[in-house]
């Protein structure tokens, strides 16, 4: 508390300057992007919805579930986008220089640095970072790894070391056991692999001077997107904390991610302390906009992460982003919620529905390839022009997705995200099995010594089948044009997942600026 | 330690070229799988298909009771409408017409039974009811032929079909075509005929795929006339370039034409 004085006689203009991830501008690919969508999905709407369009009657129908599916996730990134550009007012985020707030009131922050077996260097460097955060704070690390290495590294760090003898609830435990011993009005969490910036409390406290916010939150910022997969995973968080984060803020649903973000303690306490289960962060942002609190996103890059840079590492992180979205899906649908409102439902059920899009990316691998094998289809496209003017703008458009959004498009997101209906199907089948999963956390150790195989064996499968059904296709095509297009979209897909199997050994060419 | 770490190496190269194996050879059988189906579709498909011919078959019966006088027509024999087939004559019938016409002068319902007798005198000459090829005779001059019974088989020029079984696939596709070229080796020529009609169809079984028994006509109406019933016309496949050619001898081909380079 020492450092309250040094901190009032501070000027704190010069804390408050631009941070955001980028400009409030809108791109004018994204402008194309809300006119060219209504259209070019209706364009495909019409011709796959249609039976008369019908091949295959089976392939027919898992072909519909699989374009509902798409189209719902594309909707609800329209309405999403939409949003941003036609409501001016949440654009900037809600600036407030509430800073008469920390001067007058003086509130108490805890910051919480949640670790489990991540490296040590790793750790070290996210701690300190905490512990030279402006404004008087108090560190804890809440290591649920029992390391001595953590141990006597939070000791010469001077910080509060805070460990348990079980590891139930993973994080959400680790962070509700470190709140025992916390005593202030505000705690922060950071995972292990988030180094904040100096400004991290300054910025983002002022917002709670609203004593209705339970919750402000900053973005994930990943500086590790030298590797091919650390990029393709940066730039579909970019998509999602530039335009669907603050998004949320007009409906009062902006939710949390886990880490980077100040909670009000008396709200959490409201709550029973955070949600604990494997998906805490959505789970208890549900249960504070449940009980009436606001949250808050605020997009300023604060604090500076660090992308899972492996593939098992990638999927683990996505199949427990996957689970957390599914299982509030299947068990606890939003929509039927009668505590929160029309638009919070709605972006909530955007929010989850979304990882079902692992279904729709496996079926469209297989199409292709059950075509070239079997010579099946779920729709007739004998008529073949009439079929590409409804079918390849759709596709086109989802491919340029980062494109439209961030203006330039990289091979890296297009392969990540292909890639990545593994681990969403995964968290389905534990969803809908109810199995149990053990939570690891993105960077550390153990997470690297899984058999590779384990988790890319349906890609490896996918581009043996491919390179094999290119065989078999070719051997007497029943249908020229329509044995190339597959053979078009197979080879594009295999040479996709091709990327991404041998992406941990590849640099990716991005190189987004860290000027930070 | 040193021990560890590499048994901790051996068993995951194990277990990664384990997952490895099972997804490649699953996938292999798979892909196999296709290759046989598709190969044996092919096959079948590229059997060449053939249809018959098959013309309208016109008994022509006696009405009368009566001896066969001639027989004007052989067998082969192209007849035109109108012409005489076979003439029969009634002995008993003569000698009544005879005696009658004597009478006729004064009585006259002698007169009105001559006149209805002459009137049936027409039935003794049986002539061909259309245009076409005698297929059979069947009664010889001198014979005697009870009423009713069969005496010429023609084969009518007008109103000839095509026949044949196909299956379903290619059911499906004359459904979408209702055109299809065949071709004559008698005549050396293409012939066009079109979708008429289908008639037994054989559900399919564990052992058959389903059979349909279809029929077409000329496109050209006067084009049958020339054919024989029964005679054999190939289906030409629509695609008869490249792409239909068997893969044995478009591998021939390519070696050929490297080898001797034409």
């Amino acid at each position: 508390m020492y450092l309250h004085g040094k901190f009032m006689n501070m000027n704190l203009k010069h804390f408050f300057n631009e941070n955001h991830i980028t400009s409030s501008k809108v791109l004018s690919t994204t402008t194309i992007f809300l006119f060219a969508a209504p259209l070019v999905i209706f364009l495909y709407g019409s011709f796959v919805f249609n039976p008369a369009n019908a091949d295959n009657i089976l392939l027919y129908v898992i072909q519909v579930i699989a374009d509902v599916i798409s189209i719902m996730a594309l909707l609800g990134l329209w309405v999403t986008v939409l949003l941003d550009v036609i409501v001016e007012s949440h654009h900037r985020s809600h600036r407030v220089i509430a800073n008469s707030f920390l001067i007058e009131k003086q509130p108490t922050v805890d910051v919480f640095i949640t670790t489990a077996g991540e490296p040590i260097d790793i750790i070290r460097k996210t701690v300190t970072a905490a512990v030279f955060m402006e404004y008087p704070h108090e560190t804890f690390v809440l290591d649920d790894g029992q390391s001595d290495a953590v141990k006597s590294l939070a000791y010469q760090l001077g910080v509060q070391y805070v460990s348990r003898n079980n590891r139930l609830h993973a994080k959400a435990g680790n962070v509700n056991n470190g709140l025992r011993h916390g005593r202030s009005e505000f705690f922060a969490i950071f995972d292990a692999d988030q180094v904040p910036k100096k400004d991290f409390i300054i910025n983002l406290l002022p917002y709670m001077n609203n004593a209705k916010l339970a919750m402000v939150q900053s973005p994930q910022y990943f500086a590790n997107t030298h590797s091919f997969i650390a990029a393709g995973t940066s730039q579909a968080q970019e998509v999602f904390y530039k335009y669907v984060c603050p998004a949320k803020n007009i409906s009062n649903s902006a939710f949390c991610v886990g880490t980077n973000m100040i909670f009000r303690r008396s709200a959490i306490d409201e709550i029973g302390g955070i949600a604990e289960n494997n998906s805490e962060d959505i789970w208890t942002s549900y249960l504070l906009h449940e009980k009436g609190w606001h949250t808050l996103f605020v997009n300023e890059i604060l604090a500076i992460g660090e992308a899972p840079a492996t593939i098992v590492s990638y999927f683990k992180q996505q199949r427990r982003w996957a689970k957390g979205g599914l299982d509030m899906l299947l068990n606890n649908n939003p929509l039927r919620s009668k505590k929160l409102n029309l638009d919070q439902r709605m972006q909530y059920f955007i929010s989850n529905t979304y990882f079902l899009v692992g279904i729709s990316i496996l079926a469209y691998l297989m199409f292709p390839i059950l075509y070239l094998l079997f010579g099946v289809k779920p729709l007739n496209t004998d008529d073949g022009w009439s079929w590409a003017l409804h079918y390849i703008p759709y596709f086109a458009l989802y491919y340029m997705l980062s494109w439209l959004f961030l203006g330039r498009l990289y091979l890296a997101t297009l392969s990540t995200a292909v890639a990545s209906f593994y681990p969403y199907i995964l968290a389905l089948f534990s969803v809908v099995f109810e199995t149990e999963q053990e939570w690891v956390a993105t960077t550390s150790k153990k997470a690297h010594e899984d058999v590779f195989m384990k988790w890319v064996w349906p890609h490896v499968f996918i581009i043996i089948l491919s390179l094999l059904s290119l065989v078999v296709g070719w051997y007497e095509p029943k249908n020229f044009w329509t044995a190339m297009f597959n053979t078009v979209w197979v080879v594009l897909n295999t040479y996709l997942l091709y990327l991404f199997l041998t992406g941990e050994k590849r640099m990716s060419k991005i190189s987004i600026s860290t000027d930070y | 330690m040193i021990m560890i770490m590499q048994l901790k190496r051996v068993k995951r190269v194990f277990f990664n070229g384990l997952y490895f194996s099972i997804v490649f050879v699953v996938a292999f059988v798979i892909a196999t799988q296709a290759l046989t189906r598709k190969v044996n579709t092919y096959e079948m498909t590229k059997k060449p298909l053939f249809f018959s011919i098959e013309k309208e078959r016109m008994t022509i019966s006696n009405s009368v009771t009566g001896r066969v006088a001639v027989v004007a027509v052989n067998t082969g024999q192209h007849v035109q409408k109108g012409d005489l087939l076979v003439r029969l004559e009634d002995d008993s019938l003569d000698q009544k017409m005879n005696s009658l016409s004597a009478l006729a002068k004064e009585n006259l319902s002698a007169k009105t039974e001559l006149a209805l007798i002459q009137a049936k005198a027409s039935d003794y000459e049986i002539v061909a009811p259309r245009d076409g090829v005698v297929y059979q005779i069947q009664a010889a001059e001198g014979s005697y032929l009870n009423m009713n019974s069969p005496v010429i088989i023609l084969f009518a020029d007008s109103n000839v079909k095509v026949s044949g079984t196909i299956n379903q696939e290619q059911y499906m596709e004359i459904q979408k075509n209702k055109d299809l070229d065949v071709y004559s080796t008698r005549f050396e020529q293409i012939y066009k005929i079109s979708f008429e009609g289908v008639g037994r169809v054989q559900p399919a079984t564990s052992a058959e795929e389903s059979r349909y028994e279809v029929k077409f006509r000329f496109s050209d109406a006067n084009e049958g006339a020339a054919f024989i019933d029964g005679e054999s016309m190939e289906a030409v496949s629509k695609n008869t370039n490249n792409e239909a050619m068997r893969p044995s001898v478009r591998v021939a081909k390519l070696w050929n034409s490297l080898i001797i380079g034409n």
